[in-house]
């Protein structure tokens, strides 16, 4: 899961980015309204915490250019300003969800955890896999009831998985959606990696289909 | 809340305008009345003067007769001692057929020419021997034993005629002058009895700035009526939004120090982090309800000819809140009238909208709905939601104070007395209640009506 991270204030993008990584997501950060458009134009995120006030180009702009290019990935905006005219400005523009400055932490991982997941379809918080179970809000993954350990990148792929599931998601896509933009796709880390959360999941869960891409798939009953 | 107005020309003052408007207007119709006077008075004297002269030339045609040696002559004087005066301005002239000339001893040794064309009789003007204008009155005439027609010719001076239309156009300039001086004083006292009222709404005004009266007092005619009553509704509404925002900067400072204080005593010592944090806490939530509630305010109401559809505003809303509540799925039903309008600025509608709609998504178990009507001029809104409600008395306390009355919920006092300045401000009204969907009620009355109804 990677997320963009747009905010022109240096600590608080910091403390944004040393939290979202610790929950698991891969994450770009813009200082500006021209680069977040930029990247948000051009890598896929699977969401963006965009804020109002950018220099160069404000947040409301970039949200409208985004949606405007019909790029999808779910907006939370931050922002300073609570009136409801204001915040009106920035969900006409396209935006999901809103958090209010000063607002703690924790309030952007729920509230940006819950937007991918409803973004990739999903309306309860819990995702299931057979045995394996993601709480979206918390970040947890059991396994049969028991709770598992994941490194950082292995979580995101299987994070990326469980959000798509039955689905096929290709080298190149999986590649986008777990690694920052500085990653070096050509290296074989992606097997190595997908051979490790393999082995944690047990079974056949991840499923390798020729020349396309991986595909989790829950056992059918016997 | 003071606007920059840049600096420019006054403009010309009421009555300057009034009196400058109607001297002018006086002076073009006066003039056009004292020329047309003068010209019908000269036109009148020269047809009279013509008349004269027609008559002198008939008596000369009666006393003239063809002489037994072929000459014309005439028998009897004129009767005027003016046409034997030398170069008097008054002449005769006969030529006969033979073109022998008889003349006036007036004429002496000088010649008026004449118009041998002029058959029956005519006027004409000519120039004297002396320069002078001269009016010719001549006809030819057949008379007895005369050999054909003799033309006979008449001239008097007209300078008689200008002196006396001169005379008469100083006497005329004269008493129009004087009307128009008299008219113009008229028009003056008019004038200053006229805006009598304004400038004593000048003088009220000044009262006002002075701090020597809080509003208009005066008694206004009904033109300038409704202009002292919106300038008190002006300043009604400027005292509310003063008091407000002056009330909550006083309340936010005041509430501050509290945190404060505990933060100066915590740091002589090791501070305690949790004791730190939960102050900051504390103080950005004092910073937010109160700024938030002088912002609101700020700039709020005075909207005059503004019209805002709420069914646009409240559907609006209603689709940010889906996406922000889109977990709880919550069903907001939007019911507003057909083209109701909020009459005032729509940031302030919004404002009261998003915070009522906002809360009953927070608290609604399933379902949130939002009524518009026009209901006797005045616009009714009413939101509810199916939540566990709350007693209305407390809702009342919340709206007053800002309390929070859960902090499960955060924002819900701010938002409820942030609507409660904006209804304030506005001039409206708000009222809780339980809803029949279960849950709270509230019911805002607002200056509205329909769209059609400007």
């Amino acid at each position: 899961m990677k997320i963009l991270v747009v905010e022109d204030e240096p600590a608080l993008a910091f403390r944004l980015q040393q939290l979202l990584e610790g929950a698991g997501f891969a994450v770009d950060v813009a200082y500006d309204g021209e680069d977040g458009w930029h990247l948000g134009d051009t890598e896929n995120y699977d969401a963006v915490v965009l804020d109002l006030g950018l220099p160069k180009l404000d947040g409301v702009t970039v949200l409208q250019r985004w949606r405007e290019a019909g790029r999808a990935m779910p907006v939370l905006l931050l922002t300073a300003r609570t009136r409801w005219s204001e915040k009106m400005a920035g969900f006409n523009a396209g935006a999901d969800d809103y958090v209010t400055k000063p607002f703690e932490l924790e309030e952007v991982l729920y509230r940006l955890r819950a937007l991918i997941r409803r973004a990739a379809g999903h309306s309860q918080p819990e995702l299931a896999c057979g045995p394996v179970r993601l709480d979206t809000n918390s970040g947890r993954v059991t396994i049969d009831g028991l709770p598992a350990q994941f490194t950082a990148q292995e979580f995101r792929i299987l994070s990326y998985l469980m959000h798509h599931p039955d689905k096929i998601i290709s080298r190149s896509e999986l590649t986008e959606h777990v690694y920052d933009r500085n990653f070096d796709s050509d290296s074989n880390v992606l097997d190595v990696l997908i051979g490790r959360v393999r082995k944690k999941l047990g079974g056949e869960l991840i499923q390798t289909v020729r020349g396309q891409g991986y595909r989790l798939t829950a056992p059918t009953a016997p | 809340m003071s606007e920059t107005v840049k600096p420019c020309r006054p403009a010309a003052s009421l009555s300057t305008r009034l009196v400058v408007g109607a001297v002018a207007w006086l002076a073009v119709m006066l003039a056009l009345g004292g020329w047309v006077l003068s010209a019908a008075f000269r036109g009148s004297a020269e047809t009279e003067f013509g008349h004269r002269l027609e008559d002198l030339l008939q008596a000369m045609i009666a006393d003239t007769e063809m002489s037994a040696d072929g000459t014309v002559r005439v028998f009897r004087p004129l009767g005027d001692p003016r046409f034997d005066r030398v170069f008097s301005g008054w002449y005769w002239e006969i030529v006969d057929p033979s073109g022998k000339m008889a003349r006036s001893r007036s004429l002496w040794d000088s010649v008026l020419s004449v118009n041998r064309d002029a058959k029956e009789i005519q006027q004409r003007t000519a120039d004297g021997p002396n320069g002078e204008t001269l009016l010719v009155v001549e006809r030819d005439v057949i008379l007895p034993d005369a050999p054909g027609p003799v033309h006979m010719l008449i001239a008097g001076d007209l300078t008689e005629v200008s002196a006396g239309v001169h005379r008469f156009d100083l006497l005329l300039g004269g008493a129009l002058g004087l009307m128009g001086i008299g008219m113009a004083i008229a028009v003056l006292i008019q004038v200053r009895f006229g805006l009598r009222p304004l400038r004593a709404m000048q003088a009220d005004l000044d009262a006002v700035r002075d701090g020597l009266r809080q509003r208009l007092a005066g008694r206004y005619p009904r033109e300038v009526a409704p202009l002292a009553k919106a300038m008190n509704g002006v300043l009604d509404h400027d005292e509310v939004l003063i008091e407000r925002a002056r009330t909550h900067v006083g309340n936010l400072a005041h509430s501050l120090k509290t945190p404060l204080a505990i933060l100066q005593a915590e740091m002589h010592e090791n501070p305690d982090r949790r004791l730190v944090l939960e102050q900051l806490k504390t103080m950005a939530r004092l910073i937010e309800h109160h700024l938030g509630r002088a912002s609101a305010v700020a700039g709020a109401g005075r909207a005059l000819g503004k019209r805002v559809p709420v069914g646009d505003v409240a559907r609006d809303i209603a689709n940010a809140l889906r996406r922000i509540y889109a977990d709880k799925s919550v069903a907001i039903d939007v019911d507003v009238a057909g083209d109701a309008t909020f009459h005032g600025q729509r940031e302030d509608i919004e404002e009261m909208l998003g915070n009522l709609m906002e809360n009953a998504c927070k608290w609604a178990r399933t379902r949130v709905r939002i009524t518009g009507r026009v209901i006797q001029d005045g616009l009714t809104i009413v939101v509810e939601d199916d939540g566990p409600g709350l007693p209305p008395e407390e809702a009342d306390l919340a709206s007053r104070r800002g309390t929070r009355l859960d902090e499960m919920a955060p924002g819900w006092g701010l938002g409820l007395s942030i609507v409660a300045d904006l209804v304030a401000v506005n001039g409206g009204s708000m009222d809780f209640a339980r809803s029949d969907l279960g849950g709270f009620m509230v019911c805002l009355r607002l200056p509205g009506g329909w769209a059609t109804a400007v």
